[in-house]
């Protein structure tokens, strides 16, 4: 098992939890994005990130590790501090 | 907005925002750093303004988050700068890569990236100027839409309905 | 001033700058001397692969602390030219 460089996925994951705590679903425009949405855009950022390929002298995964770390970190915070419905009155 | 441009611009905001995560984190490689990566992320913020409306946006910013992220990215600038000052005698002085060799072997070991180019506090100073410059784009386009929709509460904007104070 | 003295000295003007700008220009390229330019190609590949991020953030980073904080004042301003509202800041 060769060693993972944690300092890009340590980081991509604090950036993506914080643009995904901004998610929230809006009932009253008429679109849902449910479920499904979300694991086909884990699924497209998986292939990008194969596609893009690490960076130069990065020599541990085969693909673009940031990409996959701000992917995953979107849904962590759209799971925990996601807001469900439209809020009424914000400040 | 037609109806396809509603379906598609969500999931692309976020593949965008991706790749502006993705330029920021190779600052110190690659073409690129805190600044162009966080105007790609804002880009993509914009994009889900522009195209549902500041009121139906499912990427919603709030006043206290804009304000609030903006003050912590210029102040983790500003504080690993005074890290510097503490730890040696220079504002800034790159911690990670101790160039002049007169910081202990320990707090070099901190302040390191965990990279084959150990290049220092370079990627933490990235990081803090993207989060800053993403936050600070968005605001502005937020506040042309006109903030104060956000507190009325109503579906459309008249102009008659934002209240002004009468100055005595 | 009439039409044709002020073309004189204008064209005389623009004359001696000519001059002066080509002849400040010729041969540059032995007048310089690539001082900061030998210490830059030295230290700059033991940091980090690029050298515009190394002089931008590490060099001369305190340059960027200043541009930090030019955004964070282009906002605040921004913000508070169009905000559309009255600020209550309190008194009688």
């Amino acid at each position: 098992m060769i060693n993972i460089y944690i300092g890009p996925l340590i980081l991509g994951l604090l950036l993506g939890f914080v643009l995904g705590t901004r998610i929230r679903d809006v009932p009253r425009s008429g679109l849902k994005f449910t479920t499904p949405v979300y694991l086909v855009f884990i699924i497209v950022a998986f292939i990008m990130a194969y596609a893009l390929g690490p960076f130069p002298y990065y020599v541990d995964v085969p693909l673009a590790s940031g990409f996959v770390a701000a992917a995953v970190g979107i849904i962590l915070g759209k799971l925990t501090f996601g807001r469900g419905t439209k809020p009424q009155a914000e400040n | 907005m037609s109806t396809i441009l509603k379906i598609f611009v969500f999931p692309a905001a976020m593949v965008i925002m991706c790749l502006g995560v993705l330029t920021i984190l190779g600052g110190h490689i690659t073409p690129g750093g805190g600044f162009q990566g966080g105007a790609m992320i804002a880009a993509a913020l914009i994009f889900c303004l522009i195209v549902y409306g500041l009121k139906d946006s499912p990427l919603h910013l709030s006043h206290d988050f804009l304000a609030g992220v903006e003050s912590v990215g210029a102040l983790l600038f500003v504080l690993l700068g005074i890290a510097g000052l503490v730890f040696s005698g220079f504002y800034l002085y790159n911690l990670g890569v101790d160039i002049y060799h007169i910081v202990p072997v320990a707090i070099k070991n901190l302040f390191d990236y965990p990279d084959p180019t150990h290049a220092g506090i370079l990627p933490y100073l990235n990081f803090a100027v993207g989060l800053k410059v993403m936050v600070g784009l968005t605001a502005v386009v937020i506040s042309f839409m006109g903030f104060k929709e956000y507190e009325k509460g109503s579906t459309e904007t008249n102009v008659e309905d934002l209240d002004y104070e009468e100055v005595e | 001033m009439s039409e044709g003295i002020r073309k004189i000295i204008m064209g005389f003007s623009l004359f001696i700058f000519a001059v002066t700008i080509f002849e400040s220009t010729y041969q540059f390229k032995q007048m310089i001397y690539p001082g900061i330019s030998y210490i830059y190609n030295y230290v700059g590949p033991k940091i980090a692969p690029n050298m515009v991020t190394i002089v931008v953030f590490d060099w001369r980073g305190y340059d960027t602390l200043g541009e930090a904080l030019i955004l964070v004042t282009a906002v605040i301003a921004v913000l508070l030219v169009f905000g559309r509202g009255k600020a209550q800041l309190g008194g009688k």
